[in-house]
């Protein structure tokens, strides 16, 4: 998500630099009149801890691990005015001291992750917090901070001349999506934490259901889109000749991709992917399980 | 010693320069090539440089992939090699002036304050942060801690009651070091001749190569 200099075209640059910049000195502004001298120490410990916090290895799933983004929580314990000034502050290190994110590129990743990232996880929380939804909103917020900054940059790519096929564009929305769901399951078990351990008392859980109803439809669309255009993985196909070998290979268990047995070809297509899918799933980890374990330190 | 306005000014349009010159016009990418080869010669920077710069270019790495199963080997190479020059003349100004320069030149060209003074803590504060994780987790392995959500969930938490223990005790030890509420304006930096010259003659060359070839 950090764009790096030499992507984004001029254009682009100047159009996002311009609203960046306005965006920040406005909420410079706003922080600076609504934060107290003595909490501005805390703005700058919280941007080091979204970088420490990015050392603990969250396990998301069986074999899977992410690890905290920080934008959603930022914006609902800082507020939307001061996340905005930590979130910049924290991609100016990031671009000046580890090159993660190009300096003249910090225009678009400014407007992306600081502006675009925060507000839209502020409004979700705020929204959902009036209904008595706290829990669900800081889901939500940290699922649209994520997808939202990360689509607008994949559309900066885009438009600054970088061709990409329609799949494969999809396949970067569903890897975003489940990049979003991850940041809302962590975001929520931090902020729960958090809560605890500030002896404030949370909602009972009542997530499991929708988070797991929501990434089955994100699931079923994804593997929907991706059977119905071209992409770049079938181009390779067709250039290595993988495609026609490894259907010769796996005719016996998938033939051509196609559930036989059920009416809709679309429908057919889909859970023949997500079998497909689950398959590469189990596969990975019996090789997980199979490598021998490195010591630890 | 160069004003470091003049150095982020210069860098800003060489970026600026780069990025506008569009795919396939390989001769203007070249020729602004040579400017930051120029200055690690000068300048003798480590060669470590142009390793780091590979290192941090994954994002443009697929990108190019992308172009190259495309078939478009031309817009491929044109990508990796524009976004990692960009990389190197950022590492060049980040290994010829310090972080701490760059923000106060950021502040004397406009940059909000606020977001200056955050960015200072953030700074200060930042391997305090990572050494507090990684004790963390030192701790967790010592006394035998599943790889589990709970104590992962359980650390994150932790990591941030603690932040704001630290930014607590930040605040006191401010005031007893005599901070009144309000942060003291810096020594303003001092512009001389030869920074404008410096920054004149730049931009003459850059303009000069982005234009002619």
């Amino acid at each position: 998500m950090h764009i790096p200099d030499g992507i984004l075209s001029a254009p682009v640059l100047a159009s996002f630099g311009a609203a960046s910049a306005a965006g920040i000195a406005i909420s410079a502004r706003r922080a600076e009149s609504l934060t107290e001298a003595r909490r501005i120490p805390l703005l700058g410990v919280l941007g080091a801890f979204v970088f420490a916090a990015q050392m603990v290895n969250f396990p998301v799933g069986p074999g899977a691990s992410g690890h905290l983004l920080g934008g959603a929580l930022l914006a609902v314990t800082l507020g939307p005015w001061a996340a905005t000034i930590t979130m910049t502050a924290i991609l100016l290190v990031q671009a000046l001291v580890f090159q993660d994110g190009g300096v003249l590129a910090l225009a678009a990743n400014v407007f992306n992750m600081a502006l675009l990232g925060v507000w839209s996880a502020w409004w979700a929380y705020r929204g959902l917090e009036r209904l008595g939804q706290v829990r669900l909103g800081v889901f939500v917020a940290a699922f649209l901070s994520v997808t939202l900054s990360a689509g607008l940059a994949l559309a900066q790519v885009v438009v600054s001349g970088a061709e990409l096929s329609p799949g494969l564009v999809f396949f970067c929305g569903g890897l975003f999506v489940v990049t979003g769901l991850i940041e809302g399951a962590i975001t929520v078990a931090a902020w729960e934490a958090i809560a605890k351990l500030e002896g404030r008392s949370t909602e009972p859980k009542r997530l499991l259901w929708p988070i797991l109803a929501a990434s089955g439809v994100v699931m079923l669309v994804g593997v929907f889109f991706a059977s119905q255009s071209p992409d770049v993985l079938e181009v390779f196909n067709e250039k290595t000749g993988a495609a026609s070998r490894s259907r010769e290979l796996f005719a016996g268990l998938l033939p051509d991709y196609e559930w036989r047995t059920l009416p809709w070809e679309w429908l057919g297509k889909t859970m023949a992917g997500l079998v497909g899918l689950l398959l590469l799933y189990g596969v990975s980890m019996l090789l997980v399980r199979l490598m021998p374990k490195q010591p630890q330190e | 010693m160069t004003d470091p306005r003049a150095s982020l000014l210069l860098l800003l349009a060489y970026l600026a320069a780069l990025a506008s010159v569009p795919v396939g016009h390989n001769v203007a990418l070249t020729g602004l090539c040579v400017l930051p080869l120029g200055l690690m010669l000068y300048f003798r920077a480590p060669a470590s440089l142009f390793a780091k710069a590979a290192y941090v270019l994954p994002f443009s790495f697929a990108l190019a992939a992308v172009a190259l199963l495309r078939g478009q080997t031309a817009a491929a190479v044109f990508f990796l090699f524009r976004s990692y020059v960009s990389i190197l003349a950022v590492l060049l100004a980040t290994h010829l002036v310090s972080t701490l320069e760059l923000l106060r030149a950021m502040e004397r060209l406009g940059a909000p304050r606020f977001l200056i003074l955050v960015t200072e803590f953030l700074l200060r504060y930042l391997d305090v942060l990572r050494q507090e994780a990684d004790a963390m987790r030192l701790a967790a392995l010592c006394r035998g801690a599943a790889h589990s959500r709970l104590v992962a969930a359980a650390s994150l938490g932790m990591l941030f009651v603690r932040s704001l223990e630290r930014s607590t005790a930040i605040h006191a030890a401010m005031l007893a070091r005599g901070f009144r509420g309000q942060f003291p304006r810096r020594e303003a930096l001092r512009w001389q001749w030869r920074d404008s010259l410096l920054l004149a003659g730049g931009l003459v060359i850059l303009f000069a190569i982005r234009l002619s070839l």
